[in-house]
């Protein structure tokens, strides 16, 4: 039996190799690749044992130190071999090397989960509205065009004025404002999917609808998920610290995140302590690249004319 | 007298590299295509047919596969040159790379350009993909006429408006009469040529009784439309055969370009009429989605018929058509060959559409040619294995409701192809040379040559 | 219980289409229309037809794959259906509900899917690319309740049905060339052991080697599970090798039935006649003879009223169902008068079509009415006009013609004898 299941995990191990090798074939993609991994790695580590990255403290906020609040230079600068504070020091005392560390754990968890959540409720949505058409495709479309419009900064600047700001307030509202875009790919994907003989041949074969449609169509429609998928994960995370930047961060939190320390910095930046901004900033910055980079990889290696 | 070939192909090796790694699709492969000629080239799926089109048209793509060995001629021009200089595969133990030397490569598709769509033209497997879907057919036919061809539509007009009397009822009496000899002999003045080629036009029309043609030949002899102006600069061009000059002046050369692109019309209206499209006017602002398959195929004829090519190759051009449209468009070509006087590379896997149109077949297997001679010969007397399983497989009315002969096995994987004869995994007769060496071309009757190792 | 096993009366099937991206005009593209069939026991049925004529479409309707737009369809009748079908009796609501594959519940629908399978025209588009080819074919076992160990090892054995050997089993179909693809399709399509299988075109796509794999592969499983099959295709030679009874489709009907040795001994319809001449026969002495078809196909849209091949016709008269707007064009050819000299004095001003089978002429003078019908015959027979066979009467008055045609008729099914059935006036 397990002979048996080995079996037929092989091609599908194979047809993951084939993946990889031509992800791997370019040089860009092997890049973004290896940038988002060891964000995740920092982010995984931070989550189960925030010592093993030399941080200082595991609770969920940013530490400022009012003994001595002024920006402080990386250790490194004044001796080469000095690694205490890497990454010196932002006002008011707060370790920066401890804050982006932990931001990126949050940034990113923030934004799996916004993504992944806006990315169910579209596809669901989606592959619904595309299989069965008529009205409800109808309302589904013409919701997805109403968010469209929406430019999301207003939207959740407004949600944030009325409902208050907080962090699990800004995720409801980026998830709404992010499904309609996998609707929109999906049903895409799935109405040319549909017409496929192979979906008129399982219902030949007796295939009841739903699995039709979880089992046919929906697997067939994840290629380009997988894409917008990566360039939404770096997407929301520039959302998120646009929204800090510019000041509209949860009330009074002193929570990690690589917008807000860049906003902090970035007074302090302009009178020449540049490392209050270049290190949050290159953070935000690498990991959206990385994000763009494997985006685009993936588009070319989930390409099926180049599986042949 | 020996005629000599209008196309040599020897010995070429055309590759892809492709991840999994090279893609022989090409492995030496001679033809020759005599003069007013149709060679068939029939083969089953991936055996290089369009390869081998493709890698004689140059249009080949560059950061895929390219040609590493060999030669073609045509017409006594190499086209291979550059090989091994433009585009080079370079071998790393067993991966390979491909390398496009981009200055190398566009002096060779430059040097093409002056034959491709001039003297040699194609039509495609595939006419979608071939026509643009955004320009309509009336745009895709005049823009390279206009480009191209700004002296014959010159010499069109100037035909209609200064040949005499006496030299057009001399043309028209020839044409009507279809007194081929005297045809050849006045088309060697391009002038007259101009003409011949239009009243061919209104007479080779089906749906005219003889009085509407008669009328449109006096309508051909109204001098009408166009300033002496125009005339007289044409001539000048003409004559003086420097026609970049007049046509570079910012006005004047709009200004003389408006009648070039009536003429251009004209001129691409009877193309569509000569492959029996009967309101071609209206054709000319549709756009390629809007016609079915076989009106496509015929405005591919069309277009590559539009510059008199020396060599036509028709890649598959019927393959995509219903029979019925297919044998309109088989008699078509026939029709059409006949007036041109072209040669065609004919390529298809059917081989009762090769039965009907070729003169001479190579049948190929696996990038090889494995068998020529004339139609005769390889229908019944075929000799290669491959080529005798091939014609007992197609069902005919002995075969009706008993077995077909079967060829076991299927086509073999061109990266690692077998080696000696690539057919002997699948030969009934197959001995134990065949697996070790290659055999060689042999002719084995007058014109009949056959790569198997029985002969 | 009869040796009928498929009876299908008026069918038919319209695919609604919207004319343009802004226009709320909807068009209905013809299909099928209006098709009487009869498959028996254990028979091979051949449907041959130029692409669009709706081969497909009448496929897939008669597994009820698409919704019909009309008529009935019934799988085994018994005897007593049989006869009322025969006697044109009426057919109780209930009786359909309970027998008609068109007027069933969707579960018993399922049910049938058993019994009746297809295999697909494009190997390459009906295998899920993201299925293992084991998967594949225990698709509809699994969607009858088979588990998964009894469903794997069928699988296995209908493999080697289908010459494949069991290293097939984890493979995904894009390792497989365009025959072992038509191979596991067919596998799919007999994993439940049917009685009736639909091939659509099952060896266009494939080389003339693979194709004589597959057909001899269909030959030994017919007989070897006592198959029923419908066999489309468009090429009459793949069919003449396979099928007992033969079934030419144009423009959504069915225009001549007979036995395969009889339909290319004595074809009847033209339409036939022209589809046989225009095959290439892959022998060089045989010439193709040219009575191949002018123009092309119809649109479906707008099918040619009476007898639907009569715009392609080389037989075509009087009765074939030629109408006003077909006449126009020619009428205003003929009637110039540096056409045909006996006209001179007749200024033609405008033809007016008052009906399908009526028109009217209209002109400014009109000095020799009389010798109108003798230029349209002369140019009828010249010029093989065949448009001007349809005319009925000419009358003159004043200085209108009128034109009348002969009502259009669409010609019916007829046994011509020796169970050779055509759809054409001159038999
Ligand atoms: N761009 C390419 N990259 C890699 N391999 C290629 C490419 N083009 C063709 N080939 C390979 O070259 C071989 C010959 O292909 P070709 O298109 O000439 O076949 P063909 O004889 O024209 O077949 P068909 O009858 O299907 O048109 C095949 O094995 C094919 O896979
Ligand atoms: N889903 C559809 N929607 C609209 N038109 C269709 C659809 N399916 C088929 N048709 C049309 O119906 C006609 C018959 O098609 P089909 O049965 O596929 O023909 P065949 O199988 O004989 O080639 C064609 O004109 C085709 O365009
Ligand atoms: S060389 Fe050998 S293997 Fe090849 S075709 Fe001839 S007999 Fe067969
Ligand atoms: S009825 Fe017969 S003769 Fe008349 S148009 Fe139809 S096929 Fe031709
Ligand atoms: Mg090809
Ligand atoms: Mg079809």
């Amino acid at each position: 039996m397990f002979d048996k299941m080995s079996d037929s995990w092989k091609p599908r191990i194979e047809n993951f190799k084939i993946t990889m090798k031509i992800l791997l074939k370019s040089p860009a993609s092997a890049i973004g690749l290896i940038i988002v991994l060891v964000y995740f790695i920092i982010a995984l580590l931070d989550q189960v044992d925030p010592y093993i990255l030399g941080i200082t403290t595991n609770v969920n906020t940013l530490i400022p130190n009012y003994v001595n609040t002024a920006p402080q230079p990386p250790s490194w600068l004044t001796n080469p071999w000095d690694f205490s504070l890497p990454f010196g020091t932002t006002y008011p005392g707060i370790n920066l090397y401890d804050g982006i560390i932990k931001a990126i754990r949050i940034d990113i968890a923030f934004s799996l989960f916004v993504v992944v959540s806006g990315a169910i409720i579209g596809i669901v949505l989606g592959v619904f509205s595309a299989f069965y058409g008529g009205w409800f495709d109808e309302i589904i479309m013409r919701l997805t065009d109403i968010f469209f419009s929406i430019p999301y900064l207003v939207l959740v600047i407004a949600l944030g004025v009325f409902l208050g700001r907080s962090l699990e307030i800004l995720s409801i509202g980026l998830i709404i404002l992010w499904w309609p875009i996998y609707a929109r790919v999906v049903r895409g994907q799935a109405l040319s999917i549909k017409e496929q003989t192979y979906v008129e041949a399982a219902r030949a074969s007796g295939v009841k609808n739903s699995r039709i449609i979880f089992r046919h169509i929906l697997p067939n429609t994840m290629a380009p998920i997988f894409v917008q998928f990566s360039f939404d994960l770096a997407t929301i995370v520039l959302a998120l610290a646009t929204l800090y930047f510019i000041g509209f961060a949860p009330s009074n939190s002193w929570l990690p995140e690589l917008g807000f320390l860049s906003s902090i910095g970035y007074e302090y930046a302009i009178v020449g302590d540049w490392w209050t901004i270049v290190f949050p900033g290159f953070a935000l910055m690498i990991f959206a690249l990385g994000m763009n980079l494997l985006g685009d990889g993936l588009r070319d290696a989930l390409d099926p004319r180049l599986r042949r | 007298m020996e005629k000599q070939p209008l196309l040599i192909v020897r010995n070429l090796k055309t590759h892809f590299v492709t991840w999994k790694g090279v893609v022989k699709a090409l492995d030496g492969i001679d033809l020759e295509i005599y003069p007013g000629e149709t060679l068939g080239l029939v083969g089953e799926t991936g055996c290089g047919k369009s390869v081998t089109s493709y890698s004689i048209m140059g249009l080949l793509p560059p950061t895929q596969g390219t040609i590493v060995e060999g030669s073609i001629f045509f017409n006594g021009i190499e086209l291979t040159k550059n090989v091994g200089k433009d585009v080079i595969i370079k071998y790393k133990g067993k991966k390979a790379k491909i390398k496009v030397n981009r200055r190398a490569y566009n002096k060779t598709q430059d040097f093409l350009n002056k034959i491709r769509g001039k003297e040699m033209s194609m039509i495609f497997q595939e006419p979608m993909t071939a026509l643009n879907p955004v320009l309509s057919i009336g745009y895709q036919l005049t823009e390279p006429l206009i480009q191209h061809k700004k002296y014959e539509l010159m010499m069109r007009i100037l035909a209609r408006h200064t040949l005499g009397d006496k030299d057009f009822e001399e043309i028209k009496n020839a044409v009507f009469g279809e007194e081929k000899e005297r045809l050849m002999e006045l088309s060697k003045d391009p002038l007259k040529y101009a003409l011949i080629e239009q009243i061919k036009s209104i007479y080779y029309r089906k749906d005219l009784t003889s009085l509407q043609k008669n009328e449109l030949l006096n309508e051909l002899r109204k001098k009408k439309g166009i300033s002496r102006f125009h005339l007289s600069v044409y001539k000048k061009i003409v004559e003086s055969k420097y026609e970049s000059i007049f046509f570079k002046i910012p006005l004047l050369s709009s200004y003389l370009m408006r009648p070039l692109r009536e003429e251009a019309n004209k001129k691409a209206i009877e193309l569509l009429r000569m492959v029996n499209i009967y309101e071609p006017e209206s054709l000319l602002s549709a756009y390629p989605h809007e016609l079915s398959g076989g009106m496509r195929q015929r405005v591919m004829i069309a277009m590559a018929l539009s510059c008199d090519p020396k060599l036509l190759i028709a890649d598959e051009p019927t393959t995509a058509l219903d029979v019925t449209t297919q044998a309109q468009i088989l008699d078509l070509m026939k029709d059409l060959k006949e007036r041109t006087s072209a040669s065609i590379l004919f390529i298809t896997h059917d081989l009762g559409v090769i039965a009907d149109m070729a003169d001479r077949i190579s049948v190929m297997y696996a990038g090889n040619v494995v068998e020529n001679g004339n139609k005769m010969q390889i229908f019944y007397n075929p000799k290669h294995p491959y080529t005798r399983g091939l014609l007992r497989s197609v069902p005919t009315e002995e075969t009706m409701k008993s077995k077909l002969h079967i060829i076991p096995g299927s086509i073999p994987n061109m990266i690692d192809p077998p080696k000696g004869c690539k057919f002997h995994p699948r030969c009934e007769f197959a001995m134990d040379i065949c697996s070790r060496e290659r055999p060689p071309m042999k002719e084995i009757e007058e014109g009949h040559y056959v790569a198997c190792w029985l002969y | 219980m009869g040796n009928t096993l498929i009876v299908g009366r008026g069918l038919k099937k319209f695919f609604e289409i919207k004319t343009g991206l802004f226009s709320r005009k909807r068009l209905n593209v013809k299909a099928v229309d209006g098709v009487d069939i009869t498959i028996n026991k254990g028979e091979v049925v051949g449907l041959v037809g130029e692409s669009g004529c709706g081969k497909t479409t009448l496929g897939r309707l008669i597994l009820r794959l698409i919704e019909p737009t009309d008529g009935e369809l019934y799988y085994n009748p018994s005897e007593e259906i049989l006869e009322k079908i025969k006697n044109g009796e009426k057919i109780s609501q209930d009786e359909l509900k309970k027998y008609s594959i068109f007027h069933m519940g969707k579960n018993d629908v399922r049910e049938l899917r058993r019994h009746m399978q297809i295999v697909f025209q494009d190997p390459y588009s009906s295998l899920d690319p993201r299925y293992l080819i084991k998967d594949i074919i225990a698709e509809p076992l699994r969607s009858f309740g088979w588990d998964s160990k009894d469903a794997y090892s069928r699988v296995e054995e209908l493999l080697k049905s289908v010459g494949l050997g069991p290293e097939f089993m984890n493979k995904f179909p894009h390792e497989l060339s365009g025959g072992q693809r038509q191979r596991v399709a067919i596998a799919r399509a007999l994993a439940l052991k049917p009685e009736f299988v639909v091939l659509d075109e099952p060896t266009s796509a494939l080389d003339v080697s693979v194709q004589a794999q597959v057909l001899n592969l269909l030959d030994d499983l017919r007989k070897e599970l006592d198959l029923t099959m419908l066999f489309i295709s468009h090429h009459i030679l793949v069919v003449r090798h396979i099928a007992d009874r033969i079934m030419v489709m144009y423009l959504g009907k069915i225009v001549e039935i007979a036995e395969t040795k009889e339909i290319f001994k004595n074809p009847l319809h033209p339409y036939t006649q022209a589809l046989l001449s225009a095959v290439p026969v892959p022998d060089p002495k045989t010439k193709r003879m040219k009575i191949h078809l002018e123009g092309e196909v119809p649109s479906p849209v707008n099918p040619p009223k009476g007898c639907s091949f009569h715009t392609r016709c080389k037989f075509a008269f009087e009765k074939c169902g030629w109408t006003a707007n077909e006449l126009v064009e020619y009428l205003r050819l003929v009637m110039d008068p540096t056409r045909n000299e006996e006209l001179k004095g007749n200024i033609l001003d405008e033809i007016e079509i008052v009906s399908d089978t009526e028109l009217i002429m209209r002109f400014k003078e009109l000095e020799n009415p009389g010798n109108i019908r003798g230029v349209i015959d002369k140019e009828k027979i010249n010029n093989n006009i065949r448009a001007f066979y349809g005319i009925m009467g000419i009358e003159a008055s004043g200085k209108e013609v009128k034109i009348k045609l002969y009502e259009p008729k669409v010609p019916e099914l007829k046994n011509v004898g020796n169970n050779h059935f055509v759809a054409c006036f001159l038999h």
